[in-house]
């Protein structure tokens, strides 16, 4: 089961890009996998079920959408470049075994979709100065940014 | 308001970017590193010993164990003679190369020549994961039998050599080697091949000496930019 390992990837990676993007959830992670790899897809799923569960709120019912890629081989003796499947990398042309495969073992995440909370700049400052009394700190880190509490139409945040 | 993030990083980047600092350590200190991959059972802690009666006299030779739990395998190992390092992954079913970093602080691969790390017996999970090593090895026993090959593919693709292994026992199982050389030929034309057996000896001189070749490559073409470095023909 290193699918585990995968997912915790996925979120390690995305979390801090996501955050920093002002990002309250992730709604949709895209992969680019090669068929060389050794991903079970179901495995996956299950995985990232799991550890979107751990990561809280910011990663609630975030889909995994994969995409796959073939394998592509480039061979050493004629210079062909190809597609095959993955039992049979020998090159079409000139049946030489001594080939590159320059496509289909990778293991990436592509793009994902965020949801903001107001129409801000991203980057905009969180911590506003805020005398409702309510989120005594805490609200930050891996497990996930607590809503805003109430958000106030139209006001810029400009905190300095 | 939703957003899309272009992102298009390998989900592995911290694995990957570590391990290739590890291949270029390797290489800078002349060291030549092995991943041994195979089923549990399928006997790489004993082919290990059959390496380590046949090299050690000749190489300074580590080796790391890592497994689920407990330190048999270590202890088999050092009282053979060799520097050994257990790494329990504590329910992992692989090696990542954060391990074999911490790994390292204890076994000094600068006062070594050839590093040997058993990694979990898993025919799936170990395939994703680079440890800067300089040759993946797999080991596939005779018991097993040759369809192992179709059903995961993955590691036998993924490897530079296979051992076949319990190459003694071929009298009481259906494993075919020509059947196997043929689709090893088909998946995977590249790679070694060393049958042999380590009850009986046989076959295990070749792959020592396939070993040998490479350790040799690696102290020779060792800290190329450095002058301490000894270069040129191999000793
Ligand atoms: N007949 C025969 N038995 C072997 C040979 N090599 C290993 N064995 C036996 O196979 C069993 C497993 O060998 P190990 O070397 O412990 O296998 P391993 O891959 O290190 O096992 P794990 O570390 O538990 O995954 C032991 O009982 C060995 O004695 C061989 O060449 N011939
Ligand atoms: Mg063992
Ligand atoms: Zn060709």
């Amino acid at each position: 089961m290193h699918e585990y390992s995968i997912a915790e990837g996925i979120a390690d990676s995305i979390l801090p890009a996501a955050f920093d993007n002002g990002a309250t959830r992730v709604s949709v992670v895209r992969l680019r996998i090669g068929e060389m790899s050794d991903i079970v897809r179901d495995a996956l799923d299950f995985a990232w079920g799991v550890v979107c569960e751990e990561r809280g709120d910011v990663l609630a019912g975030c889909r995994l959408e994969v995409e796959s890629v073939s394998p592509h081989f480039v061979c050493m003796d004629c210079g062909n470049e190809y597609d095959a499947d993955r039992l049979h990398p020998r090159c079409p042309s000139c049946g030489s075994g001594k080939t590159l495969l320059t496509k289909g073992r990778e293991l990436e995440i592509a793009s994902f979709d965020i949801e903001t909370e107001t129409d801000d700049e991203p980057d905009a400052p969180d911590d506003e100065p805020d005398d409702s009394g309510e989120d005594p700190g805490g609200a930050h880190g891996p497990r996930g940014r607590a809503p805003r509490p109430r958000p106030e139409p139209g006001a810029s945040s400009q905190a300095n | 308001m939703s957003q899309t993030i272009e992102f298009g990083t390998p989900i592995l980047a911290k694995n990957d970017e570590l391990a290739n600092r590890l291949r270029a350590r390797y290489a800078e200190e002349g060291v030549y590193v092995v991943n041994l991959l195979s089923s549990p059972g399928a006997g790489k802690t004993t082919t290990i010993l059959a390496t380590l009666s046949r090299l050690s006299q000749r190489y300074r030779i580590g080796v790391i164990e890592g497994d689920i739990a407990s330190d048999v395998d270590a202890v088999k190992v050092k009282q053979a003679g060799a520097r050994a390092v257990q790494i329990n992954t504590g329910g992992l079913c692989h090696l990542e190369s954060a391990m074999i970093d911490r790994a390292l602080d204890v076994l000094h691969p600068e006062e070594l020549d050839l590093i040997i790390i058993e990694n979990v017996g898993n025919l799936v999970c170990t395939v994703d994961f680079d440890l800067g090593e300089t040759l993946r090895a797999m080991i596939l026993s005779v018991p097993e039998n040759d369809d192992k090959l179709l059903k995961y593919p993955g590691i036998f693709q993924s490897s530079q050599a296979v051992v076949v292994s319990k190459i003694d026992t071929m009298p009481v199982f259906d494993f075919d080697m020509d059947r196997f050389t043929k689709t090893m030929d088909q998946i995977n034309p590249q790679a070694r091949i060393f049958p042999l057996s380590s009850k009986t000896g046989q076959g295990v001189d070749a792959w020592c000496d396939f070993l040998a070749e490479g350790i040799e490559r690696c102290k020779a073409e060792a800290g190329s930019g450095t002058p301490t470095a000894g270069r040129g023909e191999a000793r």
